[in-house]
C-alpha cells in the first residue's frame, strides 16, 4: 500500500515540477526588451514622476514611462480598467509584449502598488521619539 | 495619553511573566511536579491578561486619536469613522503581530477553561507549556522585532489614514477570521507535542485536539471565503480568487489540515498512521508560520505583503526551524509508541480511500507551495526575476481538485476494512449513473467545456452519494421508529453529529464547487462605451445608462455612474458604480456595482469617462458565483452541528 502511495506522491510532484515549465513568466529589464521578441514577458519599475500622459483620472487608455531598476525607461500603454493604486511614483508591473519597431510596451495586464507597500513612512516633520 | 502606558508595560512585564512559568512548566514536568504545573497554569492565565491589556490599550488609542504612538499616527486619521478604529489594529506590521499574539492569547485562555477538568492530567500540563513557548516567540516579537508601542514626540496634529482599500466591512471580519483560523492551529500542534512529550499516546490527546482543528479549519476555511468575497467586491476585475501569494498562503495549512481531519479518524478507528498524523498536524502548524512570515517578511511579492524587515524575517525563520526540529526530535523519540497496530487490507476500503485522499491534499499543498515559492527560490538560485501565474496553478491543481471531488463522494459512503461488490453497486451505481446522465444531458444543451462538464459531472457524483447516505439512513429510522420523514433526519443527525455533521460539510465543499466551476468556466466580459440614455445588451441583459454625476463623500470625491437594469425587457432596478478619491491618501478608489442573484451575478466597474459625459464600463455576467458563498455557508453549518457540544 504505502508503495503504491509513494508511487502517485511521486506522479504528483512531477506533474506540479513539469508544470512550471512554459508557465512562468521572465521579467525583463528594459534594455533586455527588443531582444524579448514578441513573447509575453513582464517589466517592472516605477512609474515616472510626470511621464503619465492621459486626460485625467477618468480616462481609460494611458501611456507611462516606466522607470526599471536599473534606471532605463520604456514606454507602456495600456487601455483598461486602471488599477486603484496606479500613480506617479508607484512601483508597477505590465504584462504583455513589446513593440520593437514603434519602442512600445503594449501592456495587457497592469498591477500596481503604493510605493512603500503598506508600510507608510512617519508623518512629515516628526522625529521619532521613544 | 498616560493610560497607554500601562499597555506597554503589561506587555513588556508579560516577558517576566511568561519566562517564569516557561521554567516553572518544563521543571514541572520533568520532575512530575504538581505545584509547578499549577505555577505555570496561573502564569499562563495572567500572561493572557497580560497581553489582552497591552491589545485593548492600543485599540483605545486609536479610537482617542492618541497620535503620540506611532504606529496609531501610521494607521488612523481624525477624520477616520469609528468603526475603523478597531480595524486599523490589524492594518500594519506591529499591530498584526500584537494582534497575532492577542489571539493565541485567547487560544490559550478558552484551553485553559474548556480542559479545567483535566487539570490532574499531565498531557493537561504539558499542552499549556506548548503553548507559553510559541506565546513566548510572539511576545519577543513585539517587544524587541516590531514594537507597536513606538512613540512620536511632539505627536503630530493629525495621522496617516487609514488605506482605502481596507475601509470595507469585509476588513472588519476577513482578517481576524484567517487570524483565528492560523493562530487556532496553534492548539491542536500543541496537544500533539504534548501527547508526544508525556508520552500520553492514547485516543484521548486525538479526541481533544480533533475539535480544536475542526474549529480552527471551519474558520479559516470561512476566512478564506470571505477574502475571496472582499477581493470580488473591491478590487473591480470580476475574480474572486488570483492565487495570489498570500491567498496561497492561507489555503495551503487548510488543505494540510484536512487531511489531517481525515487521516485522524483512520487512528481513532482502526490505530494506524500515527506517525503520520502527528507529520501533519506539525505541518499543518508550521505552514501558519510560514504563512505568516510570508506575509510579513515581505519575502514574496504580493498586493498583500509588507515592506521587508530583514530582523523580523530572521525570527521567524529560527523559530521555525526550532519547531520543525523540536518535532522531529519528539517523533523520533517516540518512534517505539507510534507503530501502527494494523495494516490496510484493502484498496477498496475507506482506509485505503482516506489514504489517498491524504496524498492528493498534500499534493495539492506541494503544488501551491511550490509555484508559490518558485519565484524566490529561481530569483535565489539565478538571479534573475520570473513570475508564475494562474496559469500553472489551474494546470496543476484542476486535475487534482476533480479526483478530490470524486474522493468527496467517496469516503463518506465505502465501507470500512475491505468493500464487497455488492457495497460498491449499492453506494455509487446510482450516483455514477446519475453524473454520466447529469453530463449527457449538459452536451446535448450545448454545454461543450470538457473541464466544466467533467468538474460538474463529478458535483452531481458528489451530491447523489451524500443524497443517498442521507435517505438511506433516515429511512431506516423510519422503518425502526414510525417517525415522519424530516423529523427522522432531525433526529438522526442530532443522534450522531460527528457523521452528518461531515456529510454536510461535503455538501457545502460540492455547492461551492459548482460555483467555483460554473463562474470561471462560463463568465462573459464586455467593454461598453455610453453616453447617457443610450443602451447595450450583454447576453441577455440590457443596460442603459441614466447619467454620470460627481459627488463629495466625508472623506472623498466620487464619480458616480447609474445604470438601468433590464433582463430581456423585463426592469431588475438600478446598478451604481463609483470612482472614489480619498482626499488623505489621494489614492482613486474603485467602488463595483453587483446586482447578485441567486443563477448569477451582473457585475459592472467604471473603467473611465471622457469630458463629454460618455462612460466606459466593464461587465461581467458571472454565473452562480452566489453558490460559492452559499456553500460556504452549508460548510459551517455542518462544521457547527459536529462541534455542538453533547
Amino acid at each position: 500500500m504505502w508503495i503504491w502511495v509513494a508511487l502517485s506522491g511521486a506522479a504528483v510532484v512531477y506533474l506540479v515540477v513539469t508544470s512550471i515549465r512554459g508557465t512562468e513568466l521572465p521579467y525583463v529589464n528594459a534594455a533586455d526588451l527588443p531582444a524579448s521578441g514578441p513573447r509575453a514577458v513582464r517589466v517592472a519599475g516605477k512609474v515616472a514622476v510626470g511621464g503619465i500622459e492621459s486626460e485625467g483620472p477618468g480616462d481609460v487608455s494611458i501611456a507611462f514611462l516606466l522607470i526599471d531598476e536599473r534606471g532605463d525607461t520604456v514606454r507602456v500603454e495600456y487601455s483598461g480598467v486602471r488599477p486603484d493604486a496606479f500613480r506617479e511614483g508607484a512601483q508597477a508591473v505590465a504584462e504583455g509584449t513589446y513593440d520593437a519597431p514603434k519602442a512600445v510596451f503594449h501592456a495587457e495586464l497592469l498591477q500596481a502598488k503604493c510605493p512603500s507597500k503598506y508600510e507608510v513612512s512617519p508623518p512629515a516633520g516628526v522625529r521619532p521619539g521613544t | 495619553m498616560k493610560f497607554t502606558y500601562l499597555g506597554e508595560w503589561a506587555m513588556r512585564f508579560d516577558l517576566v511573566i511568561a519566562t517564569l512559568g516557561l521554567l516553572g512548566g518544563v521543571w514541572g514536568l520533568w520532575k512530575k511536579d504538581g505545584r509547578f504545573l499549577e505555577f505555570q497554569r496561573r502564569s499562563l492565565m495572567l500572561s493572557c491578561g497580560l497581553v489582552l491589556a497591552a491589545t485593548v490599550t492600543l485599540v483605545g488609542a486609536f479610537f482617542l486619536h492618541d497620535f503620540s504612538i506611532r504606529y496609531v499616527a501610521n494607521y488612523s486619521s481624525l477624520n477616520l469613522p469609528m468603526g475603523y478604529c478597531l480595524t486599523a489594529l490589524w492594518a500594519g506590521q506591529e499591530g498584526s503581530q500584537l494582534f497575532w499574539l492577542f489571539v493565541l492569547a485567547a487560544f490559550s485562555a478558552a484551553y485553559l477553561w474548556v480542559h479545567r477538568r483535566d487539570r490532574s492530567d499531565i498531557h493537561f500540563h504539558a499542552t499549556a507549556t506548548v503553548l507559553l513557548l510559541i506565546q513566548h516567540f510572539f511576545l519577543a516579537i513585539v517587544n524587541f522585532a516590531s514594537d507597536p508601542y513606538v512613540r512620536l514626540d511632539p505627536p503630530p496634529a493629525d495621522g496617516n489614514g487609514l488605506n482605502p482599500l481596507l475601509q470595507h466591512p469585509a476588513m472588519a471580519i476577513h482578517p481576524p477570521m484567517l487570524y483565528v483560523g492560523f493562530v487556532g492551529m496553534a492548539v491542536p500542534f500543541a496537544c500533539a507535542m504534548g501527547a508526544l512529550l508525556t508520552g500520553r499516546l492514547d485516543e484521548g490527546w486525538i479526541k481533544k485536539c480533533r475539535s480544536w482543528t475542526i474549529f480552527a479549519w471551519t474558520v479559516l476555511g470561512v476566512g478564506i471565503l470571505l477574502g475571496g468575497r472582499w477581493a470580488y467586491d473591491e478590487l473591480g476585475w470580476g475574480g474572486y480568487w488570483g492565487w495570489d501569494p498570500v491567498e496561497n498562503s492561507s489555503f495551503i495549512p487548510w488543505l494540510t489540515a484536512t487531511a489531517f481531519l481525515h487521516s485522524v479518524m483512520i487512528q481513532e478507528r482502526r490505530g494506524m498512521l500515527k506517525i503520520w498524523n502527528m507529520s501533519l498536524i506539525t505541518i499543518t502548524f508550521l505552514l501558519t508560520i510560514f504563512g505568516t512570515y510570508m506575509t510579513r517578511s515581505g519575502v514574496v511579492a504580493s498586493v498583500h505583503s509588507f515592506a521587508r524587515q530583514p530582523m523580523l524575517g530572521g525570527m521567524f525563520l529560527v523559530f521555525l526551524g526550532s519547531c520543525a526540529a523540536f518535532a522531529t526530535g519528539l517523533i523520533v523519540w517516540r518512534y517505539g509508541a507510534l507503530r501502527s497496530e494494523r495494516r490496510i487490507e484493502s484498496f477498496l476500503s475507506r482506509e485505503a480511500v482516506f489514504l489517498f485522499n491524504n496524498v492528493i491534499l498534500l499534493g495539492l499543498a506541494f503544488a501551491i507551495l511550490f509555484g508559490t515559492c518558485f519565484p524566490t527560490m529561481y530569483e535565489m538560485v539565478k538571479g534573475t526575476r520570473i513570475s508564475v501565474g494562474p496559469q500553472f496553478f489551474n494546470r496543476v491543481t484542476i486535475p487534482l481538485f476533480l479526483i478530490l471531488l470524486v474522493l468527496t463522494g467517496v469516503g463518506p459512503a465505502i465501507s470500512w476494512r475491505k468493500a464487497t461488490g455488492s457495497n460498491l453497486a449499492r453506494n455509487f451505481l446510482t450516483p455514477a449513473a446519475g453524473a454520466a446522465l447529469s453530463v449527457g444531458i449538459l452536451w446535448a444543451g450545448g454545454v461543450r467545456h470538457p473541464k466544466a462538464a467533467m468538474g460538474i459531472g463529478c458535483i452531481v457524483f458528489v451530491l447523489s452519494c451524500l443524497i443517498l447516505e442521507f435517505y438511506r439512513d433516515t429511512a431506516a429510522r423510519r422503518r425502526s421508529t414510525g417517525e415522519a420523514f424530516f423529523p427522522a433526519m432531525g433526529r438522526l443527525i442530532g443522534k450522531n453529529r460527528r457523521r452528518y455533521g461531515g456529510y454536510i460539510v461535503h455538501v457545502g465543499v460540492a455547492v461551492t464547487a459548482l460555483g467555483i466551476v460554473a463562474s470561471s468556466a462560463y463568465q462573459v466580459e464586455k467593454q461598453l462605451e455610453l453616453q447617457p440614455g443610450q443602451s447595450a445588451r450583454v447576453e441577455r441583459f440590457r443596460l442603459e445608462m441614466v447619467d454620470l454625476t460627481d459627488g463629495v463623500l466625508p472623506n472623498a470625491k466620487t464619480v458616480r455612474l447609474r445604470l438601468n437594469v433590464f433582463n430581456e425587457n423585463r426592469p431588475m432596478g438600478e446598478l451604481v458604480a463609483e470612482k472614489r478619491l480619498y482626499e488623505k491618501t489621494e489614492q482613486p478608489h474603485t467602488e463595483t456595482g453587483v446586482m447578485a442573484r441567486f443563477f448569477y451575478d451582473l457585475y459592472v466597474v467604471l473603467a473611465g469617462w471622457s469630458g463629454d459625459g460618455t462612460a466606459m464600463i466593464h461587465v461581467y455576467v458571472n454565473p452562480l458565483v452566489s453558490w460559492v458563498w452559499l456553500g460556504g455557508g452549508i460548510l459551517l453549518m455542518g462544521a457547527v452541528v459536529c462541534l455542538w457540544p453533547k
